[in-house]
């Protein structure tokens, strides 16, 4: 299921319409996971505040949409493109693989809440194709 | 027994007394056939499900999308013995229709995403957790009685 012409096409224009108000999507789909799948909350026992729009999660939001916008940009390597991305994943922060998938569901529930009628059935099948891409880069160093 | 709080419960009453099924039912089925193709293998005898536009456009997906959802209204309705009311339903796609259960969670995430894009700010997290188990449960009932 990798990237045609076509869905990189797509990302791209969907990430033209979407990418300003990326702080917000990143903060939302984060605080979003930690509310609808409790479990992901074992990461971050670190952070004084885990709830929906408090600062670490705001800073973190930010964060994570700043690896999306480097995957949008390196869409054509991803593998090669987010190397440094996927060492830090594996080697130190060792998320579980099935949780990219779970922030990757919250991205896409927040984008259709936000963007309704820019996430149209087209476009939500190519980001939905990129950003399980872009999960399989970060997971590449894992073993 | 599943245990709903009094937020669930009235949280699944609220969006699906509001709903639109003749309008979300179509949206969320002509979505699970694009953005998982491989889910069209169960409708074969729908004819053009060439593209986006033709899935979209197409009206037997549209009248079996509002099936869908009237449906999950029997869930909705039952919301305590989600798991009985969907017995027989479960056995039909079984033993009738071979619908792999994993299906049924593909569509579920698209219901999800059309509902999201419906309510906007209104679709929060507490919103969506209690959506996603209400979801769950209906999904799992109708894989239970497959052998």
């Amino acid at each position: 299921m990798s990237l045609t012409q076509k869905d990189k096409a797509a990302v791209k224009a969907l990430w033209a319409k979407i990418s300003k108000s990326a702080d917000a999507i990143g903060s939302d789909a984060l605080s979003r996971m930690l509310t609808v799948y409790p479990q992901t909350k074992t990461y971050f026992s670190h952070w004084p505040d885990m709830s929906p729009g408090s600062a670490p999660v705001k800073a973190h939001g930010k964060k994570v949409m700043g690896g999306i916008n480097l995957a949008v940009s390196k869409i054509d390597d991803l593998t090669n493109g987010l190397l440094e991305l996927s060492e830090q994943h594996a080697f130190q922060l060792r998320v579980d693989p099935t949780n990219f998938k779970i922030l990757s569901h919250c991205v896409l529930v927040v984008v259709s809440s936000m963007f309704p009628n820019d996430f149209t059935p087209e476009a939500h099948v190519a980001f939905d194709k990129f950003l399980t891409a872009v999960a399989l880069a970060l997971s590449e160093k894992y073993r | 027994m599943v245990e709903w709080t009094d937020f669930e419960r009235a949280t699944i009453q609220d969006i699906f007394s509001k709903m639109d099924y003749e309008v979300v039912g179509p949206a969320a089925l002509s979505r699970c056939l694009v953005v998982y193709p491989w889910t069209q293998r169960y409708f074969g005898n729908f004819g053009n499900l060439y593209n986006a536009a033709a899935i979209i456009a197409n009206p037997m997906v549209a009248a079996h999308g509002k099936v869908v959802l009237h449906g999950l209204d029997r869930a909705v309705k039952n919301m305590d013995d989600i798991k009985g009311t969907y017995a027989e339903l479960s056995v039909l796609h079984s033993e009738k229709l071979h619908v792999d259960p994993d299906n049924f969670r593909l569509l579920a995430d698209c219901l999800t995403i059309v509902v999201a894009a419906k309510l906007g700010k209104a679709f929060t997290g507490d919103v969506q957790a209690a959506f996603q188990k209400f979801l769950a449960v209906v999904v799992s009932s109708l894989g239970r009685q497959y052998h």
